[in-house]
């Protein structure tokens, strides 16, 4: 179908893009930006193509590239695609090129480093969802920190020291357990390729042990409940490009990485777990959700809800563990619903971090209270943003509402009781949503006349863009089901294959 | 059928995304869209009604767009169309368009004039989705949007301190609804694996023999199913105890009141209950559980509404009692008569909104009743309008309001339901003293108006007054034998045999029922509950001291006034304040995170000291080692 490795083109032409960037310091502005519009364009062109080349009625793995990179060790450059991995390339090339769109109207010292950098995150971001091999896979997981720990050390804000050197350590940690894990389980399967490790046949207590190395490592990353303190640290601090990567993809790392590994290999020891893991879940969606109401710097509100909607996605993973011998249509279902959330979450928390960089920019504080009655004068930003928090407090015709609403459905399917529990984040996620638009959108403002104009023309762009979407996968998101559906049976299939 | 069908539906969705478009340009161009818009569904929706009846046709069932079609299971919107789902919508469309028609001279000296008819425009098709809907989960998107649109309505005034606080509490007390509805909603989509009307009540039977278990109790799948629905309703049309969001609703204008809060919205929940009453005809315990929340409600809001002043607030407690009628026939299972008393309902509670408005804008905005009085002679258009819709109101023989109110409580006593039957016939005091309370009061008494010159309202504020006067005094006669000998709803409504039998034994015809009336012990309390509002609140010829506790609980609204305005965010704010600074800062963060690096510098602190520099502390070291190694050696040998 395609005569040139697509895949391995998606990831280093952005990453060798953004080390030119980075490189040439002296670059004009405006170089730099077209330099980035260009890529991410590019990028994003090659990614719909890719989708729209992808054989969804397939089980298999496509778009494979293959070669030896390290003989000795049976280390592979192994690439490839399954539905999964294209619907969050999709979501990485969008949000990329928003990016790249929404950085040409702002002012940046040293820009062209600043966009250099995030290219590099999209072409390792790119790389982490197609490796399948696990130390590649690796690679690209760790490399991820790098551009993000100097987007926000470097165009951070005061306090970003203490934020960059929590999120570095705090991630770093897990992964030092993962790569533990990695090499332990290729040693036992004599392979690295991550497939391979499906099949293997562990004893419960080295499975036990996986798991939880696992569970830190990808629930560091999503962020679950307790570990998730360093997240809103590091949005507070960094700037609104950095906050919008990080929410809406880097996070997906973690969710990816337990759909990828934890559900299949480590599935007895899921199954023995999965009630105390839901119960993570359900603080993470309830308890977080409060201490989001409790926040009085839009930043960190925000920050905090993505912790509480991320846990409906963990939720959802953990589901399956509980469903496998009871009932495997709601399993899909949770599955299913987690992978939705990932995406319209990845363009809902993009969507109001830009919002509230906007807000910022003309206000220069984040706080509640030095921010009210915006509506008095940028009624059409008004109008978005709260289309945004209504989206994120997950209202039917808005793609938050889907992921959502497949989560508690599956969760019906083991108990009533977790249902409901799950289901009290309709009522807090609006608590929370309408205190920022109420505080923030409404009331009377005759103080602060000079400090807000309407958004720019590329705002615009970007803000609609993702209305659009938030709105297509929130009406007629089949397209999406398409993608997802295979793999997802494929993947219980291939978990129960496993247990046998 | 079907395109019709969709372009009833789509229309005003059209007029949104047309008036979106072409935002504040111009005034003419946005009146002429949303009216239109809302015009066109009006005629397509009779059209259809006159098609369906007239040609005999089977209800319809199509879905449309495909929202989710997977190996496994299957999503879609659809519609169904049926009599009920037509009456229904010819109901709501027809008050929106009068509705809107009014709007455009109560709403003229607006700024944001357009954004006004968007949301009008958006509430309108959001109401017809749910109607028309032929599967749980285009109900419960439904649900949700009009949830949205009357948040954005009664918020329409953002610089409203009072505005934003009520909707931003309307849209969570609906929230809490909705996680029922959710729950039901799922419930059946997991276990069934469909949402589709017809399917599920196909299977109604089949989900009666299931149980559920909850708590490691079982519970009967159907009634746990029918009860979280029922959730759903109560907090949509305001019944006990989630009602308290709809009089602060009142803060949104007050054509607003009328569609949203009086003739549609609010009946959604009794309309749910109604098309899903194949399933609900089979819960009795949910059915018996509902009939109380509704007599409940219907007594005891009443009698809030007696201790009010501000006119609006006064009438959104009728809208909360009447409700409570609709719910408590649902109850019982007289789903027709529940339908019937919603159409008349609709029809007159939206005039009295609208003669409301008129009035709060003759008086430049005072909306308490002690401040005005004797309109009578500058509003003689609006006093007659306001008097035929109190009259059907309070059930006075012959009006729209009687058949609807009185078949109910009459077929609730015919059916030996007692203590509702009591609550429900006392409630009559109620309503026709609250009513004859704000009719005596704005009407008659001292003139309150500065400008003694004022005239009536310009005559696009007329024209739907007049227009409503005729189905609120007319519709119940027209339509009352055709509904209860069940040929109006036929087989789209379950148990329809209860109203049938009651309509043969008891009623005969509408005028055995209107003349038997006068006999009756409810048209006693009607008169003298009229005689007494006469003297008490015209003549003002005595005086009545309530009891203290009485008024305080009664002005308190029994608590739920403090409840969501005090307590519930002062615990929001403390216990979600405590929760962040205890256990994410103090436990989490510091406690583990930088406590964790705390004690590692202060190890590494430690381990530093050994490493001292000096030559003779290293030597000292080796040479130790070396001895301890050899006598280690030394013993194993």
């Amino acid at each position: 179908m395609f005569d040139y490795p697509i895949l391995s083109l998606l990831i280093w032409l952005p990453i060798i893009g953004g080390l030119f960037l980075v490189i040439s310091e002296n670059m004009s502005n405006k170089l730099s930006e077209y330099l980035t519009l260009v890529i991410t364009f590019i990028i994003l062109l090659i990614t719909i193509n890719l989708s729209i080349n992808y054989d969804y009625t397939s089980d298999q793995l496509q778009f494979v590239e293959r070669t030896n990179w390290i003989d000795g060790l049976n280390i592979f450059y192994f690439l490839a695609v399954d539905g999964i991995s294209v619907s969050l390339i999709l979501l990485t090339a969008f949000i990329n090129f928003l990016i790249a769109i929404y950085a040409v109207s702002e002012k940046y010292r040293n820009k062209s480093s600043f966009l250099g950098y995030f290219l590099i995150l999209e072409g390792l971001l790119i790389g982490t969802f197609t490796a399948f091999d696990s130390i590649l896979f690796y690679i690209f997981f760790e490399s991820l920190l790098i551009p993000l720990f100097l987007i926000i050390g470097i165009w951070g804000g005061e306090n970003r020291k203490y934020a960059t050197i929590k999120f570095f350590l705090y991630t770093l940690f897990g992964s030092v357990l993962m790569l533990i894990s990695i090499i332990y389980l290729s040693s036992i399967a004599e392979s690295f390729a991550i497939r391979d490790f499906y099949s293997l046949n562990l004893s419960f207590n080295e499975e036990l042990f996986i798991l939880i190395a696992f569970l830190i490592g990808f629930g560091i990353k999503i962020p679950m409940w307790p570990v998730h303190t360093w997240l809103p640290d590091a949005h507070v601090e960094a700037p609104t490009s950095g906050s919008v990567i990080l929410a809406s993809v880097l996070l997906k790392v973690g969710g990816y990485g337990m759909i990828r590994f934890m559900l299949p290999i480590t599935t007895e020891a899921g199954i023995f777990l999965s009630e105390y893991m839901i119960y993570l879940s359900l603080i993470a969606i309830i308890y977080i959700s409060f201490v989001a109401y409790a926040q009085d710097d839009m930043k960190k509100l925000i920050a905090y809800s993505s912790v509480a909607h991320m846990g409906f996605v963990t939720l959802g993973i953990f589901l399956v563990f509980h469903l496998l011998d009871s009932n495997l249509t709601a399993a899909v279902i949770g599955l299913e619903g987690a992978i939705i959330q990932m995406i319209s979450h990845g363009l809902i928390s993009a969507a109001l971090f830009f919002s509230i960089g906007i807000i910022y920019k003309h206000s220069k504080s984040r706080l509640l209270k030095d921010n009210y009655g915006i509506s008095m004068y940028m009624p059409i930003f008004s109008f978005l943003m709260l289309f945004f928090l209504m989206a994120n407090s997950g209202l039917p015709g808005t793609s938050g509402f889907v992921g959502e609403f497949l989560v508690i459905t599956s969760s019906l399917g083991s108990n009533i009781i977790i249902g409901l529990l799950a289901a009290t984040s309709l009522l807090l996620s609006a608590s929370y949503s309408l205190k920022l638009g109420k505080n923030v959108l409404f009331g009377e403002n005759i103080k602060n006349t000079q400090g807000y104009n309407e958004c720019n023309t590329n705002e615009i762009i970007v803000l609609i863009s993702l209305v659009i979407f938030i709105l297509y996968l929130g009406l007629t998101p089949d397209y999406l089901f398409q993608i997802i559906d295979h793999t997802t049976i494929n993947i219980i299939d291939s978990i129960n294959l496993g247990r046998r | 059928m079907i395109y019709l069908a969709l372009i009833l539906l789509l229309a005003p969705l059209v007029g949104t995304l047309l008036l979106l478009y072409i935002q504040n340009r111009s005034k003419r161009l946005s009146v002429i869209i949303s009216n239109f818009s809302i015009l066109l569904s009006f005629f397509v929706s009779i059209y259809l009604l006159f098609l369906y009846f007239n040609y005999n046709y089977l209800p319809e069932t199509h879905d449309v767009l495909i929202f989710a079609d997977t190996k496994l299971y299957y999503l879609a919107f659809g519609l169904y169309i049926d009599s009920l789902s037509l009456m229904m919508s010819t109901v709501v469309t027809s008050v929106s368009f009068l509705v809107h028609y009014y709007s455009i001279s109560y709403m003229k000296n607006e700024s944001s004039f357009n954004r006004f008819f968007v949301y009008t425009n958006f509430f309108t098709f959001s109401m017809l989705l749910i109607v028309l809907s032929n599967n749980f989960f285009q109900l419960f998107i439904g649900w949700e949007l009009v949830g949205l649109s009357s948040y954005l309505l009664i918020g329409f005034w953002t610089k409203k301190e009072s505005a934003i606080k009520a909707n931003y509490k309307a849209f969570l007390v609906n929230r809490v609804g909705d996680i029922g509805l959710l729950l039901g909603l799922c419930l059946i989509f997991v276990n069934y694996s469909t949402t589709n009307y017809a399917e599920v009540f196909s299977l109604s039977n089949t989900i009666n023999n299931h149980d559920i278990e909850i708590f490691g109790t079982s519970f009967n799948m159907l009634s746990a199913i029918c009860l979280l629905l029922f959730v759903g309703a109560m907090a949509k049309s305001a019944q006990v105890p989630l009602h308290f969001w709809l009089p602060d609703s009142m803060e949104g204008p007050t054509p607003i009141s009328a569609l949203i809060h009086a003739a549609t919205m609010v009946t959604a929940g009794i309309y749910m209950v109604a098309r899903l009453s194949p399933m609900y005809a089979l819960a009795d315990d949910v059915s018996l559980f509902i009939l109380y929340i509704g007599t409940i409600t219907a007594f005891f809001l009443g009698l809030v509404a007696l201790v009010q002043n501000d006119i609006k607030r006064i009438i959104a407690y009728s809208t909360i009692s009447q409700l409570g009628y609709m719910t408590a026939a649902l109850g019982a299972s007289l789903y027709s008569l529940a339908i019937f008393h919603l159409m008349t309902h609709a029809f007159f509670k939206a005039l009295l909104f609208l003669c409301a408005g008129s009035i709060i804008v003759k008086c430049h905005h005072e909306q308490d009743i002690r401040n005005i009085g004797g309109l009578r002679k500058f509003m003689p258009i609006t006093y007659m309008a306001f008097l035929y819709a109190s009259l059907s109101l309070i059930g006075f023989p012959l009006t729209s309001g009687f058949y609807s109110k009185e078949g109910i409580i009459d077929a609730i006593g015919y059916y030996d339901y007692t203590i509702p039957y009591l609550m429900l016939l006392a409630s009559i005091f109620t309503t026709t003293l609250y009513t004859s309370k704000i009719f005596f009061k704005v009407f008659f008494g001292e003139c309150t108006l500065h400008d003694k010159n004022e005239k009536e309202n310009d005559k696009e504020m007329l024209i739907p007054l007049i227009i409503l006067t005729a189905p609120s005094v007319f519709l119940g006669l027209f339509i009352f034998d055709i509904l209860m000998s069940g040929e109006l709803f036929g087989s789209a409504l379950a148990s329809n045999a209860l109203v049938i039998d009651f309509y043969n034994n008891y009623v005969t015809n509408s005028l055995h029922f209107f003349l038997h009336s006068f006999l009756t012990v409810n048209f006693l309390i009607l008169v003298l509950a009229l005689i007494f509002g006469y003297y008490y609140y015209y003549k003002k010829s005595f005086n009545i001291s309530v009891p203290k506790f009485v008024s305080t609980m009664l002005e308190g609204e029994y608590g739920f006034n403090n409840l969501s305005s005090k307590y519930i965010p002062i615990f929001q704010n403390l216990f979600t304040k405590y929760l962040w600074k205890k256990i994410d800062i103090l436990t989490i963060d510091n406690g583990l995170i930088n406590n964790t690096s705390a004690i590692l510098d202060k190890i590494s602190n430690k381990v530093r000291k050994f490493h001292t520099g000096f030559i003779y502390h290293y030597s000292l070291t080796i040479i130790s080692a070396l001895i301890l190694l050899l006598l280690i050696v030394r013993m194993q040998y």
